[in-house]
């Protein structure tokens, strides 16, 4: 947990240099208006730096949350994580259906080991069970892609 | 009073509002079955519904949500010796060993009574206590608004289990976060980067979709898909009772737990994990049969079920009174007011009397509910337990996905919330606790309005903090409790080494 938490305070410094840095350049004090946009930023940025520091000189002890392996070598992290950020760069251009369904393959295949016909059924379900609750019966717009644009005509989805 | 109450449960009654009562108790049940996924993590989830839903409707289902959670997560502490969250640690202890010891029915059913006795309670003290404490707080300025939202926040950093640098790290950056967008009084944009999405702030969606919905997903994807080992609940009603001997020892930890809960759950940081952990040790303390605590003592579950209700319930109460969020699941529901509009405050019950008196009646309702589900479907919420992860971890990440989007509608809402993802992963990893960071980025904005206003209104000198006598009582606090829960941690390395 240590060296986990020492990487966060590592970060949160070069977030407090960043932020103070655009900080400054924000009125702090005006003549007429007082407090200016940039008075709290400069000192939030300040403070950040301090607990910073203070956890990098205390970075508490245990075992971190998750086990003491490295997530990088756990190929199911991995199916996870590439899975999220698929779906974060595709979900605006392939629409929901898309997306969400090869997102679901992915893990399933990687990150779970799981047959193809189990990881197909359940990608094509959990896609129109999704589509169905949210889209059809909620009413929440989805992302525009080529399932979207065959649904939205049956009045199944709304485009967003 | 009454003439409120009545009102709120006029308001409750239609099939809409009655339909999100029951689905959030019931979900909540569910949620707090399954160890792992928090209330956090569901209301999260569900944000995005709710903003489709009318202010009080989503409220409804939200609230339901956290108090239902504290029903759930007793069976499996007592079932299975895995809290399903954090307030029903405690439980596993005593709860498990009666189960061990054929006393599960018992077990569960003084925790659910208990449960409902404390919760209603818990609603009562929200009931009587809210409206003169808005009373007091409506004449409150700028000065005394700032100096309590940072007393506030030292307790939160106080309360903290991660430390006090950690969680004022964790604090500092959420406000931090809550001051991205255009500046409120001047209009200047701060910390946009030319990103048109960041001019409104950085959304609550996908802020906590990815800090708790996405983080833990890839918790999920580290853990083992283990089958648990569940002992049997029994399986007629009866079986739930407990016996005259048990009733007698649990009236009094019952009564305890719901006073010192109530007032646990009023406190920034509070609620109900530190209501269910004091309880357990008062009752300790207290009990006549102290051979029997940590093997199936009934006080151990019976003092702590009732504490972590009354907590929920009492949480409330700044929530809705103060607009200052008790914990980060009270931090989402009040972004989730925020974001229709809705200002929670002293005002509150003036202004939105339906909202405030809605949420009041659904909870006397969900508890009710909680009271009379939990037990006859105790058996089947544990067949919960018995998902495959992966059904549940790909309906979390498409959930996720589809409700960043519909907020927002823009492709870097859905970026930041897997960019949050990660980073809630990170600090997790870090031992950091995320609802300091959740609880200030949503009290960002108002503690610099309210700081930004006294300031200008003592023309910049801050030695005028001493006129405001409420205002340096508050900031007194903060010091001390700062300095306390540093003196405090240092303390018990010094007893280690002392060897006492």
């Amino acid at each position: 947990m240590a060296w986990n938490a020492r990487l966060v305070a590592i970060a949160s410094l070069a977030f407090a240099a960043l932020a103070g840095w655009e900080a400054a350049r924000l009125p702090a004090w005006s003549q007429f208006d007082g407090p200016g946009p940039g008075l709290l930023p400069q000192i939030l940025a300040a403070l950040i730096a301090v607990a910073a520091i203070g956890v990098l000189v205390a970075p508490g002890t245990g075992e971190p949350e998750g086990g003491n392996a490295s997530p990088l070598r756990s190929r199911g992290f991995l199916g996870y994580a590439g899975a999220m950020v698929g779906v974060g760069l595709a979900l605006p251009y392939l629409g929901f259906g898309v997306t969400g369904f090869l997102a679901t393959l992915l893990v399933l295949r990687v990150a779970e080991g799981a047959g193809w016909g189990l990881a197909l059924f359940w990608s094509f379900t959990l896609v129109i069970a999704v589509t169905l609750v949210f889209g059809t019966a909620l009413g929440v717009p989805f992302p525009p892609g080529p399932v979207e644009r065959l649904l939205a005509p049956l009045g199944l989805v709304r485009l967003g | 009073m009454m003439e409120g109450l009545l009102h709120g449960f006029a308001v409750l009654m239609t099939v809409q509002n009655v339909t999100l009562c029951i689905l959030g108790a019931v979900l909540g049940t569910l949620v707090g079955v399954l160890p792992g996924l928090g209330p956090a993590t569901t209301i999260a989830l569900l944000l995005p519904i709710s903003l489709k839903l009318d202010p009080t409707g989503a409220i409804i289902l939200l609230a339901g949500i956290y108090y239902g959670v504290a029903y759930g997560g007793t069976i499996t502490s007592v079932l299975m010796r895995i809290p399903g969250e954090a307030s029903s640690v405690v439980t596993c202890i005593d709860g498990h060993a009666m189960a061990k010891r054929g006393r599960a029915g018992a077990a569960l059913g003084i925790a659910a009574i208990g449960s409902f006795i404390a919760g209603t309670f818990g609603i009562l003290g929200v009931m009587l206590l809210s409206p003169p404490l808005a009373e007091i707080v409506i004449a409150f300025g700028p000065w005394e608004y700032a100096a309590l939202m940072l007393a506030g926040l030292s307790l939160i950093a106080f309360f903290a289990a991660s430390g006090i640098a950690k969680a004022a790290l964790m604090a500092f950056l959420g406000l931090f976060l809550g001051l991205v967008g255009l500046d409120p009084i001047s209009g200047t944009p701060r910390f946009t980067f030319g990103v048109p999405a960041l001019v409104d702030g950085v959304n609550i969606a996908p802020l906590a979709l990815g800090l708790f919905g996405l983080s833990e997903l890839l918790f999920l994807a580290l853990s083992k898909d283990a089958k648990p080992e569940i002992l049997r609940p029994p399986s007629t009603m009866l079986g739930f009772m407990p016996n005259r001997e048990e009733w007698k020892r649990s009236a009094a930890p019952i009564a305890r737990g719901s006073v010192l809960g109530f007032f646990v759950g009023l406190l920034p940081g509070g609620g109900a994990v530190l209501a269910s952990f004091l309880s357990y040790a008062v009752e300790k303390r207290l009990t006549r049969h102290p051979d029997e605590f940590g093997k199936g003592a009934i006080e151990g579950v019976a003092g702590p079920e009732s504490a972590n209700n009354s907590g929920t319930a009492g949480a409330f109460i700044p929530l809705l009174t103060l607009g200052i969020p008790a914990n980060a699941v009270t931090a989402l529901l009040l972004g989730a007011l925020l974001v229709h509009g809705v200002q929670p405050g002293p005002m509150i019950l003036e202004r939105q009397p339906e909202l405030y008196w809605g949420v009041i009646a659904s909870m006397y309702f969900g508890n009710f509910i909680l009271l009379v589900l939990n037990l006859p479907f105790v058996g089947l919420f544990v067949r919960a337990l018995e998902v495959p992860r992966r059904y549940m971890a790909t309906a979390i990440l498409l959930i996720c996905a589809i409700g960043t989007w519909s907020v927002g509608l823009n492709h870097f809402d859905v970026l930041m919330a897997v960019v949050f993802g990660f980073v809630g992963f990170a600090l997790r990893r870090g031992g950091f606790d995320l609802g300091p960071l959740v609880l200030a980025y949503v009290l960002g904005p108002t503690l610099e309005r309210s700081l930004r206003q006294a300031l200008l209104i003592a023309d910049g000198d801050v030695t005028e903090v001493v006129n405001h006598p409420i205002a340096l009582g508050f900031l007194a606090a903060a010091a001390l409790i700062l300095l306390s829960g540093m003196v405090m941690r240092r303390r018990p390395a010094v007893v280690q080494d002392g060897g006492s």
